[in-house]
């Protein structure tokens, strides 16, 4: 699954590679659709990145491919390794490989959230931890730990009925951080919260999604959620337009 | 709303065909194992014989097989539903009363099933070969003929056909009940599980009764009545797993789930606990079947036993036969019960799979391997499924333990075949999961093709 470095354009700085995520002129297509075309963003450690375009932009398939659910026809998907010595290549891996790094590096928040309905809030966050092989009891006490930092604590055994909309997405940010991810990607986090709701959600990602060695990519169609991330990527017909 | 413009919204492609050609496919089974039932229970019924056995044999095999080939129906509507889902709910969205959206699914189930047990009863025709080489009261029934006609009386050949399609249909209005069709979305109605140990105590009650008829049951009350007396049981004892199956395996889910550190595990627990009734419904047919199953296996290998031995003069001929037969029957019972409940479970799956898509991509994406997210729905669909066999299984044994220890003694390879057949059960119920997990690698792939 490690591959070796080769030209991600090192420097001769202290830190050869100052990024966590470096897609380079992906391309995709669907049938006939070009998706993306020679799109490439960067994703640099502790800063929260928009990315915006009208529907059909091709916004959710950059997502995908930065998140290696969707392997590019063309270009590379660099991810850094946690000790910064060198890089994996996602488009590069097999799906199974893809997977595993999907869950132990990456954290996901969906719009609807996506919880399982018949767990409970504890359970839905520790689903990943168990997933990556950690006992039942440390899953249950960092997810209440997670929990706990998203101000829902003593939440846990309610199932994801008995939880407001907010509550439920702030579980579902939880279940994103379990792992400690090095990148969290959100698809339009707040579309389904009112505007009170989304705004204190929003300031929740934010806060637990980026740090020294983690980082926040956002799909949104919203201009106030992009005006709360550090930079600003446009897609148009599949290209970045602009890169703010 | 225009109808035409209604037909072209309802029109399948893509996904509703691969639907529809599970629904025409269940339906064709459903309609080849009732008329294998139907050929099968009339050959008991034509003996004429002095013993009075044999019409309890015909009557007794259609009876028990009605129900899980009802559910069987019902499992086919709510697939339906789910599989239309968008287009059900546009037509809403677009102004079409509930009533006649229902109606709709309503008609378009029917038409499927009508295919299916169009291509059943076709199918049938071949049934005298597969079934020629099984003998009843002594005869071989391949000398009744090879042609269908020969097995069954036109009116009740002619009976099958419209009264499968009619189940269908009433199967689809009933299961239809359970599904809310909103402009929003489709989605099943959610009932809270009210299970409490009052249950438990009716239960015991009705048990304790069913023993007293077990034990005091003697040849002096003739055949007729000791049959009669223990079907009696046999439905009191199907009515006591139907309350308490779903309580019972809804506590084992729980235990499980709160001890567990798997995930598919995890999941699966929490989905049965979750509604344990529709689990159990599943499976009940399952578990009525073993239920008699190890009993009567136990008695038939008592009986054969006897039958080889010098006390073969304490029965008659033609009481012979009719043990012999009884086994036939036994097996049929057990197979057809396992294949329907293995069709059964290859629908609900794949209505799972479809209802759950949004919440599959999901844990997907975020990492969760497929084999997990395949294990998590087999483990909901099998857990219940061994839990009834073995359950009901434990519980023939209790209530019949003189009979089955005797078996065990003098005909152990009777409960052997009977632990075989089993066995070969759970691993159709099986394969029923396994022939769904193309349609959960499509979901999975939906969004790798742009969907």
């Amino acid at each position: 699954m490690q591959h070796t470095p080769r030209s991600p354009h090192p420097t001769h700085s202290a830190d050869p590679y100052p990024w966590l995520l470096r897609a380079e002129s992906l391309t995709k297509t669907f049938g006939q659709t070009l998706a993306l075309s020679d799109a490439s963003v960067t994703v640099r450690p502790g800063e929260a990145v928009a990315i915006m375009g009208a529907s059909g932009s091709g916004k959710s398939t950059l997502l995908h491919a930065l998140a290696g659910v969707l392997p590019p026809d063309r270009g590379t998907v660099l991810l850094r390794r946690p000790d910064g010595d060198g890089f994996d290549d996602l488009a590069a891996l097999t799906d199974a490989e893809r997977s595993g790094l999907r869950l132990r590096r990456f954290g996901f928040v969906f719009q609807q959230g996506l919880l399982i309905p018949e767990l409970t809030a504890g359970e839905n966050v520790a689903l990943p931890l168990l997933l990556a092989g950690i006992s039942r009891h440390e899953a249950n006490a960092r997810a209440a730990t997670e929990l706990h930092r998203l101000g829902l604590a003593g939440l846990d055994p309610r199932r994801i009925g008995q939880l407001s909309g907010g509550q439920a997405q702030r579980v579902a940010i939880a279940r994103a951080l379990a792992v400690r991810p090095s990148v969290i990607f959100a698809d339009e986090p707040t579309g389904a919260l009112d505007s009170g709701t989304a705004s204190e959600v929003l300031d929740a990602l934010v806060a637990a999604s980026t740090g020294p060695e983690r980082a926040l990519v956002v799909v949104t169609h919203d201009e106030q959620v992009a005006a709360r991330c550090g930079r600003v990527v446009r897609l148009r017909d599949g290209r970045v337009e602009e890169a703010q | 709303m225009n109808g035409f413009a209604i037909v072209m919204l309802a029109r399948p492609r893509g996904k509703a065909a691969t639907v529809h050609t599970l629904q025409v496919a269940a339906a064709g089974a459903t309609t080849l194992l009732s008329f294998a039932v139907a050929m099968l229970a009339f050959a008991f019924w034509r003996v004429s014989s002095p013993e009075p056995g044999y019409p309890i044999l015909a009557i007794g095999l259609a009876g028990l097989l009605l129900v899980p080939l009802i559910t069987l129906g019902t499992a086919t509507a709510r697939l339906a539903a789910r599989s239309r889902d968008d287009r059900l709910a546009t037509l809403r969205l677009l102004g079409v009363t509930a009533a006649r959206v229902r109606a709709l699914a309503v008609t378009e189930i029917t038409l499927m099933a009508a295919i299916g047990v169009l291509a059943g009863t076709l199918l049938a025709a071949l049934l005298p070969l597969a079934l020629g080489p099984l003998t009843v009261y002594g005869e071989p029934l391949s000398a009744t003929g090879l042609r269908l006609d020969r097995w069954l009386p036109w009116w009740i050949a002619g009976a099958i056909p419209p009264a499968l399609v009619a189940i269908a249909a009433l199967s689809a209005l009933f299961g239809l009940r359970r599904v809310v069709l909103s402009p929003l979305g489709v989605r099943t109605r959610q009932e809270a599980p009210r299970l409490s140990w009052l249950r438990v105590l009716v239960a015991a009650l009705a048990v304790g009764g069913a023993l007293l008829v077990v034990q005091f049951a003697s040849p002096g009350w003739g055949v007729v009545v000791t049959v009669a007396a223990l079907t009696v049981a046999v439905l009191a004892i199907q009515g006591v797993l139907g309350l308490v199956g779903p309580f019972a395996i809804a506590l084992r889910a729980k235990r499980t789930a709160s001890r567990t550190a798997d995930a598919a595990t995890l999941v699966a627990a929490r989905g049965i606990e979750d509604d344990p009734r529709t689990a159990w419904r599943s499976v009940s047919a399952l578990a009525l079947a073993t239920f008699v199953l190890i009993p009567a296996g136990s008695l038939l290998g008592y009986l054969d036993t006897i039958s080889r031995s010098q006390s073969r003069e304490i029965m008659t001929p033609d009481q012979l036969l009719l043990f012999a037969d009884a086994r036939t029957m036994l097996v049929a019972l057990v197979a057809v019960s396992f294949a329907v409940v293995a069709c059964q479970t290859a629908l609900t799956q794949t209505a799972t799979v479809l209802e759950r898509r949004e919440l599959s991509i999901a844990l997907d994406r975020m990492g969760m391997p497929r084999s997990t997210i395949d294990s998590t729905r087999a483990r909901r669909a099998l857990s219940p499924t061994a839990f009834a066999v073995v359950g009901a299984a434990l519980a023939a044994v209790i209530i019949a333990a003189p009979l089955v220890f005797i078996a065990a003694a003098v005909a152990p390879l009777f409960l052997l075949a009977a632990a075989l057949v089993l066995g070969l059960g759970l691993l159709l119920v099986r394969a029923g999961v396994a022939v769904t997990r193309p349609v959960l690698w499509a979901v999975l792939d939906a969004p790798a093709r742009g969907e």
